[in-house]
């Protein structure tokens, strides 16, 4: 402010620098305009842009350059675009409302310092009736700042959006092909380690009998052994089978999956089963029938329910599997993004086979898998 | 002498089976039972009373290390010796823990069986 004094001060003393001087307070004028676009969001900027604004107005009304007529078309011109500035960037708020009144009230004294009394009100009606103009441009100028301003926060919000679900994804598939590699661990843990591990320890025996001579109870545990060693054989066969995922009577395997968690758990189950061999390709099969094991484990695991009622059901070309089950439900809403990888897991193969996972439920009212799916989708290999 | 009192818990049939042939040929091992998983273990000790038992850690309804813990907090005077297979190491360290007095491979020989068995007792 003292700048703005004392450059006003040099410029009445010495007349040649004084339009340089004059374009300096407006291109600051116009400058500050420019800035405060940017910065208007920033409390302390606002405090600052509109007191250095005031003072700037006053400087260039101060200003003998050009006479009272361009001063005074100044003082309405200045003070008018900032009250449009105020609405457009503030909107119908008590902000705006109080930097207008601040604003035309130093529109006022300024004006009856500068025409004085006789001629006050013919400058006010001028005031009034250009500066309304003006009010209305500067107005729509910032609304349209504002606007264009949100739209590109919205694009930059979806974007990082967008970044955070192809992240989600990508970790997704990971956790889908570390189940599977669980699943695989699991199956060899279950089949050929255990077996083996038998087998070792019935050699041993046979060991130890012969050693004593007893050949008949030797003999004995070799044909044990004989017959688990084909039993696991068989086990490893299957459990190789299903880990290649190769085709195989759907139907079975779905009533499989159904009587093992029948088995397991002792819930009562009702299959509604109405598909056949090879009517569904391959790919979409094996994403079908691990949603349903994975909503079978979910349902043995959190439901506590007595009864599920399966349906696994292929018409016009589109599979329509839903677990509905009478358990003790769950906030659908309320599950994180991290905390049920099975839930995710069911939702990224429905994705992967280009069909719909819908879960419903609610807390005592039992939960609802439905998955659907078109068979022309022929869906990616898990 | 009296024979040490052996309960084996194992999920799998043929483990047990293997497990029950050689302790068979042991002097001095009596096998009081077999549970297939935590919780039958849980229910046949008090009728069994075994001094030593067996016990697997991956099982269903009720894994090794939790029976450990049930085990040794109602029966501290019984010895329970891990069965582990080649991927079981933090599950090994996790029922070491929980109180298990040692563990063995399910594919050991007979001679560390037995010594394993009669060492816990």
């Amino acid at each position: 402010m003292l700048a703005v004094f004392g450059a006003l001060a040099v410029a009445r003393a010495n007349p040649v620098p004084l339009v340089i001087v004059y374009i300096l307070l407006f291109s600051a004028h116009i400058g500050l305009y420019w800035l405060n676009l940017k910065h208007h969001p920033n409390r302390r900027w606002v405090v600052f842009y509109y007191l250095a604004q005031a003072v700037l107005i006053i400087s260039l009304a101060g200003f003998s350059y050009g006479g009272d007529n361009i001063r005074v078309s100044v003082v309405g011109s200045t003070t008018m675009c900032l009250i449009g500035e105020s609405l457009g960037l503030w909107g119908n708020t008590r902000r705006s409302l109080l930097l207008g009144l601040v604003y035309a009230g130093l529109a006022m004294v300024l004006l009856f310092v500068l025409v004085g009394r006789n001629d006050f009100g013919a400058a006010v009606s001028n005031l009034l009736v250009n500066g309304v103009f003006i009010v209305l441009f500067m107005v729509v100028l910032n609304q349209q700042f504002t606007e264009r301003e949100k739209a590109q926060e919205l694009a930059e919000r979806l974007e990082s959006a967008n970044a955070r679900l192809a992240a989600n994804a990508a970790r997704i598939e990971a956790l889908t092909l570390q189940n599977e590699r669980q699943r695989m661990a699991r199956e060899l843990h279950d089949t050929l380690a255990q077996g083996l591990s038998g087998l070792v320890l019935q050699l041993e025996a046979v060991k130890a009998h012969l050693a004593s001579q007893h050949t008949e109870r030797a003999s004995a545990i070799v044909d044990q052994a004989l017959a688990r060693a084909r039993g696991t054989l068989a086990e490893s066969r299957a459990a190789i089978d299903d880990l290649r995922l190769a085709p195989a009577d759907l139907a079975d395997r779905v009533r499989e999956k159904v009587d093992r968690f029948a088995g397991a758990t002792g819930i009562r189950c009702e299959v509604d089963l109405a598909v056949q061999e090879n009517q569904l390709s391959a790919a979409v099969a094996d994403h079908a029938v691990s949603i349903l094991s994975e909503a079978l484990a979910n349902v043995a695991r959190h439901a506590q329910a007595d009864q599920v009622k399966i349906r696994f059901v292929l018409e016009r070309e589109e599979l329509e599997l839903e677990v509905l089950d009478n358990g003790k439900g769950f906030d659908v809403n309320g599950q994180s993004s991290t905390g049920h990888y099975g839930l995710l897991g069911m939702r990224e193969r429905a994705r992967l086979t280009g069909g719909l996972l819908a879960i419903e439920s609610t807390p005592q009212n039992g939960t609802r898998v439905r998955f659907t799916v078109k068979n022309s989708h022929g869906g990616q290999r898990p | 002498m009296k024979p040490i009192r052996v309960l084996i818990t194992d999920d799998h049939l043929i483990v047990r089976e293997g497990l029950r042939l050689i302790l068979e040929t042991a002097d001095g091992i009596e096998i009081v039972g077999e549970a297939s998983d935590g919780a039958e273990c849980l229910r046949l000790v008090p009728k069994l009373k075994p001094e030593v038992i067996l016990m697997d850690l991956q099982m269903p309804r009720m894994d090794g290390v939790t029976t450990i813990g049930h085990l040794r907090a109602e029966h501290p005077e019984i010895a329970i010796v891990i069965l582990t297979t080649f991927n079981e190491d933090e599950l090994m360290i996790r029922g070491l823990q929980a109180g298990a007095r040692g563990y063995l491979l399910k594919d050991t020989s007979r001679e560390t069986l037995l010594d394993t068995i009669q060492a816990a007792a």
